[in-house]
């Protein structure tokens, strides 16, 4: 009886270990975008995204009752659907964008891009290395 | 009597007969009369305007409607469609361009904004796309116009060894084509011209016009490049922009000076003299002459 409670208590305590705490809700703002599976952009791939997607902020859990929030300054730890990662912060916004697909979406369409196309102009966002000139 | 009560009989018949006749006629002209009587009343009670406006709005839904759907049917604007279509030109060859692969951080940004607030060039926003490929060595593509989408081959750097510098001043000769709109003119022709801007709403969207598009970008690319004229105002722009500062001036000499080493010595960057005619003509419009007279 009293192994059979040390279980249920190991159990109960690795379930809430896991479990990651939403801080807010985001939408992607890029044509397309990638969710990384570590925080780097040439980390792999584990699902590719379009404009207007809503992603779960999360703050990763690291012990009991104890979040973690910032991995690296570029990057948000985030959740979308059943898939869990890391994604460019500069791609998020906190309001609805207006996207390029719902602008023009019958000539959007007519591209008829293929998936490959999608990874990779979610790929090159990536890729870009921004810049800005400014006032001094 | 039988005589009165026959004639009483035919008075009763003849009055309700003629009371039935009429009731049926003031039926009927009521039906027409009391149409007005009641418009009057509607008047009144504004029950007319109600009316009114709700076919109003009725209206208005219908052709908000319609012209939601007709706005679906919209083509990007000139504003809009550049970035888009030199972004679509670099999925479309990717593996030409060889742009997908990792790289260390050349601190390029830094160095460029640098280079562009030193110049005097503020609140301008870049993105800068390393190729691992020396088939393309560096351009400024065709984009909206609150940003510049700049291409630079690492090979091409690494073999010319360029300094942070030079490749700045490499980017800034680039920003100078981009402003003065060279790709754009040679990529735009009329069937294109025609359609940024447009609807096609219930008209057959003519993909072709996208393809010729790209075509054109190859075309700009690998094979047309610049013209001597455009290369003579550019040079001739560098060089006024340059010579008060000896160290700029002197660095952007230099730069040349490799480049026309390279495609002189290097066959893989013979095209090069295809894209950018020509270093060695560039470096006698930057010696200082008193007679230099322009293509």
């Amino acid at each position: 009886m009293r192994n059979l409670a040390f279980i249920l208590v190991l159990i109960f305590s690795i379930s809430a270990f896991a479990k990651d705490k939403v801080v807010r809700v985001a939408y992607f703002k890029t044509l397309f975008g990638h969710i990384h599976r570590n925080p780097s952009k040439y980390s792999e791939s584990i699902s590719t995204i379009s404009c207007g997607y809503p992603v779960r902020i999360l703050k990763k859990s690291v012990g009991k009752k104890k979040y973690q929030e910032v991995f690296n300054k570029h990057f948000n730890y985030i959740s979308v659907g059943p898939y869990k990662g890391y994604i460019n912060k500069s791609y998020l916004t906190d309001r609805k964008p207006t996207c390029f697909q719902d602008r023009y979406p019958r000539f959007f369409d007519h591209l008829n891009l293929d998936l490959a196309e999608m990874y990779h102009w979610g790929k090159l966002y990536d890729q870009y290395e921004y810049g800005r000139s400014k006032v001094q | 009597m039988k005589s009165v009560l026959i004639s009483i009989l035919l008075i009763l018949n003849f009055s309700t007969y003629s009371q039935e006749n009429s009731g049926k006629k003031s039926e009927d002209t009521s039906d027409v009369v009391n149409f007005e009587n009641i418009q009057d009343v509607l008047k009144n009670d504004k029950l007319s305007d109600e009316v009114d406006k709700k076919i109003k709005k009725k209206v208005e839904k219908k052709q908000k409607i319609k012209v939601n759907r007709i706005k679906k049917y919209n083509i990007p604007s000139e504003y809009t469609f550049w970035t888009f279509m030199s972004e679509y030109w670099l999925i479309k060859n990717v593996i030409f361009l060889k742009w997908d692969f990792q790289k260390p951080d050349y601190g390029l940004v830094k160095a460029f904004q640098e280079f562009l607030e030193r110049m005097g060039v503020y609140e301008k926003k870049f993105k800068i796309l390393l190729l691992n490929t020396p088939e393309i060595t560096h351009f400024a593509l065709p984009s909206n116009k609150d940003e510049i989408i700049f291409l630079l081959s690492v090979p091409f750097i690494r073999t010319l060894d360029l300094s942070k510098l030079e490749i700045a001043l490499l980017m800034f000769e680039d920003y100078l084509r981009w402003e003065e709109g060279y790709f754009k003119e040679y990529v735009k022709f009329p069937a294109l011209n025609k359609m940024i801007g447009s609807n096609f709403y219930q008209k057959k969207f003519d993909s072709k016009v996208l393809k010729d598009t790209l075509a054109k970008y190859d075309q700009m690319t690998s094979d047309k490049g610049f013209d001597y004229q455009q290369q003579f105002a550019i040079t001739s722009k560098m060089n006024k922009i340059l010579k008060d500062d000896n160290k700029l001036w002197n660095s952007y000499y230099r730069m040349i000076q490799k480049i026309d080493n390279l495609v002189k010595t290097n066959i893989l960057y013979q095209k090069y003299l295809k894209i950018y005619p020509s270093p060695e003509m560039q470096l006698n419009w930057l010696r200082p002459k008193s007679d230099i007279k322009p293509f």
